[in-house]
């Protein structure tokens, strides 16, 4: 008894400990697996054998189960040994986790975000047809499934090539969440090393990235953006991540000026080059990991923000070209229907609002809880 | 040979208001394992000398004015190369700053800033520079160094953050270590405990030190010789019994007095009236003319100079070096020649 009750089941030796939100996450994961991966058995069987998407929704299926477990018994453990002494995990980021999981908006946000890209990456397994199934044309099809609404067969409905909604939704996701992410992590990168090295050396080279971001953010974002896609047209899923990336780095770049220029001028900085530390490593050792907190804020505000653009670009009918489709691209192909057949866009438009939102919870939770005069930071 | 010899350091920044003739024209000399405090009020360009010595003026090396010399060890460092400047700092002069509270860098543990200081000017890598770091640690009495060395800085009182300080000054196992202020934003006990821990790191290490402080009684309990600064200038210098049993400067008497209880200062000193005037244009004649109470008409239109109080045989240096035990002053009303000869 005791120790060993975390290999039992996940989240029961936190749930036994009172904690109730650590527990039922955990253990709500690992049941949500457990039931897709017994329910859905032939398609996991057979994922052995699949394409890419097939292996890594069964990587993330044994990883989330076995982790969950892993987990469980760890935290068990640490909460074990450090029982009455140094709280375990106390660090720097301590006092900003403490204030994030205050704000209950912030945590539902981060949860939607999880359990967004779970579902992206489990999608083999969870979608109830394949995205492109048009069972109206199969040979010998059943011409009654166009447009049909939703049901139990198809939860949000057909669209009018008989299309399951709801597993094309699941699919899109792909599209929708990857590109905002590659986007930022482009733009993050970008923005981040200019707006860093902009701060730090001052003077013309300051003077040369400012006024590039300047003409940068001049532009309408959408805007710049149709402009780069239609120069590139039929534009691949490269060519879309870079011009959202391109539109966004400035304000990465802004941002993270301002952080190393007001860190340059604290005392550390002043300590570390007393010490014989080089620029380039009080630049990028001392000062920019200062400045990855803020950076996060701009980041996550940043993918909710590139996800609404693919939208607006592919309800322009300028989104990714070829292969799966997007959320915006799913909004577009149900303009048409809107007023009687409301599901085809509704759903996927309902998909970009959760995401976005939560995203923007996040973003603005993790502000809040850095933001010093609100009581989070890493102060004393 | 002395371990550190500044000869007319001037140290000139721009500033909107014009130039900032924050360190201008000061002498100072430091012996092997000797000990020097600088003192004089806030804005008198302390903080600037030590960071001249370090070739790291707010904006840059240019700041020091051609026809300074700063040499350590015989080496002059003024127009150095930043390569070696780099070698030097932390690995033989280190510095520690006045506000322990943000000299640290938040976001990493305690043990991860002193090893890194380890890494920089040793060779001891992995194992060994985990257990150098804890040694340093132990050294300068963290409690439960390998334990604490997993803390970060927001964990640790202002005093404890200062011994990390020192912990990563002593890393590169400096031959001079400069102290700005250290124990100003520590309260009074804590202060005592920081000074005899610098104190006794000193002698056991051998070092030499360069105190500074705005408080003469800091630098005093620790320090063999006094520098008293003033608007950029060297005002006073001597060793610390002597300047303390009989001050020459106006200046220096004043900065006595101002850490004297009200009842002594209402019997004899008075705190000195005003501050420190902006850089950018020091008053004609002596600079602390303006506000000093025993001041005469010639004051007011010359300097006087940096002159040494009795003309001391040539050879009676000896041992402790050319200036060492010279006492010199910068007044009018020691006559002349500084009232020697
Ligand atoms: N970074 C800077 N920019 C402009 N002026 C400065 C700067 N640092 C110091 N000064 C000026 O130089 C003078 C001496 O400053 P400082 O060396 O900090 O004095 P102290 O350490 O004795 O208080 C002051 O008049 C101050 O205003
Ligand atoms: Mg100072």
């Amino acid at each position: 008894m005791g120790r060993w009750i975390g290999l039992v089941l996940p989240g029961l030796p936190q749930l036994l400990r009172r904690e109730a939100f650590k527990g039922t996450s955990v253990l709500l994961l690992w049941l949500g697996l457990l039931v897709v991966g017994l329910t859905r058995f032939d398609r996991v069987t057979a994922a052995f054998d699949g394409g890419l998407h097939d292996r890594v929704a069964l990587l993330t299926l044994f990883i989330g189960l076995i982790g969950a477990w892993w987990w469980s018994f760890r935290d068990d453990r640490s909460h074990r040994i450090g029982r009455g002494e140094v709280p375990y995990g106390s660090g720097a980021g301590q006092g900003v986790w403490e204030a994030f999981r205050r704000n209950r908006m912030a945590v539902l946000g981060l949860g939607i975000i999880l359990t967004l890209y779970l579902v992206m990456l489990l999608t083999p397994f969870l979608a109830p047809f394949e995205p492109e199934l048009r069972e109206a044309y199969q040979p010998g099809g059943d011409a009654s499934r166009i447009l049909n609404p939703p049901s139990v067969r198809n939860i949000m409905g057909t669209d009018q090539y008989s299309q399951d909604v709801f597993s094309r939704i699941l699919y899109g996701a792909r599209i929708s969440l990857s590109i905002g992410l590659l986007a930022v992590g482009i733009s993050v990168t970008l923005g981040g090393l200019l707006g860093a090295i902009a701060g730090y050396l001052g003077g013309r080279i300051d003077w040369v990235i400012m006024r590039a971001v300047d003409v940068v953010m001049a532009f309408p974002k959408l805007v710049l953006i149709i402009v780069i896609v239609a120069v590139f047209f039929p534009a691949s899923l490269f060519v879309i991540v870079v011009a959202l990336a391109f539109t966004q780095w400035p304000f990465m770049a802004r941002m993270v000026r301002g952080e190393i220029l007001s860190l340059k001028e604290r005392e550390f900085t002043e300590a570390a080059r007393a010490l014989g530390f080089s620029r380039r490593r009080i630049l990028f050792r001392h000062l920019l990991p200062n400045a990855v907190g803020p950076l996060t804020v701009v980041a996550a505000l940043g993918i909710g923000n590139a996800i609404v653009l693919e939208a607006g670009l592919s309800f322009l009918g300028l989104g990714v070209q070829g292969g799966h489709t997007s959320w915006g691209k799913m909004v577009f192909e149900g303009r048409d229907f809107l007023l009687d057949e409301w599901w085809i866009a509704t759903f996927p438009g309902l998909a970009i609002v959760l995401a976005v939102l939560a995203f923007n919870l996040v973003g603005d939770g993790l502000r809040d809880a850095l933001d010093p005069r609100q009581g989070g930071g890493a102060g004393p | 040979m002395s371990l550190l010899e500044i000869r007319n350091l001037r140290t000139h920044l721009a500033v909107p208001g014009g130039i900032a003739r924050a360190v201008d024209g000061v002498d100072l000399d430091l012996g092997e394992g000797g000990t020097v405090g600088v003192v004089g009020e806030s804005g008198s360009g302390k903080t600037l000398l030590a960071l001249s010595i370090l070739g790291l003026p707010p904006g840059g090396p240019d700041q020091i004015i051609d026809g300074s010399s700063i040499r350590y060890r015989g080496e002059e460092l003024v127009g150095v190369g930043n390569k070696r400047l780099r070698e030097i700092r932390g690995g033989e002069i280190a510095m520690i700053f006045q506000e322990p509270m943000t000299s640290l860098n938040p976001v990493f543990t305690v043990g991860d800033q002193v090893r890194e200081s380890v890494g920089l000017h040793t060779s001891l890598r992995g194992r060994a520079g985990k257990e150098e770091v804890v040694r340093l640690l132990g050294e300068v009495g963290i409690p439960d160094p390998s334990a604490r060395m997993r803390d970060y800085p927001h964990q640790f009182s202002g005093g404890m953050r200062q011994r990390v300080m020192i912990a990563m000054a002593l890393a590169g196992k400096p031959s001079l270590l400069i102290a700005d202020e250290p124990t100003t934003a520590l309260d009074v006990t804590i202060e005592a405990q920081i000074l005899d821990l610098i104190k006794e790191t000193q002698t056991r290490l051998g070092m030499g030190l360069l105190l500074i402080s705005h408080d003469l009684r800091t630098v005093s309990k620790v320090c063999e010789r006094l520098v008293v600064l003033y608007a950029g200038r060297v005002v006073e210098s001597g060793p610390t019994a002597e300047v303390l049993a009989s001050p020459k400067h106006p200046y220096t008497r004043g900065l006595m007095g101002s850490r004297l209880s009200m009842d002594d200062r209402r019997k004899s000193l008075r705190p000195i009236p005003g501050e420190v005037p902006e850089a950018t244009s020091w008053p004609r004649g002596c600079r602390f003319h303006p506000r000093c109470g025993e001041m005469i008409p010639r004051c007011r239109t010359r300097e006087p100079d940096l002159l040494p109080l009795e003309a001391a045989a040539p050879d009676s240096g000896g041992a402790v070096g050319p200036t060492t035990g010279v006492r010199k002053a910068r007044c009018w009303l020691l006559g002349e020649t500084g009232g020697g000869a």
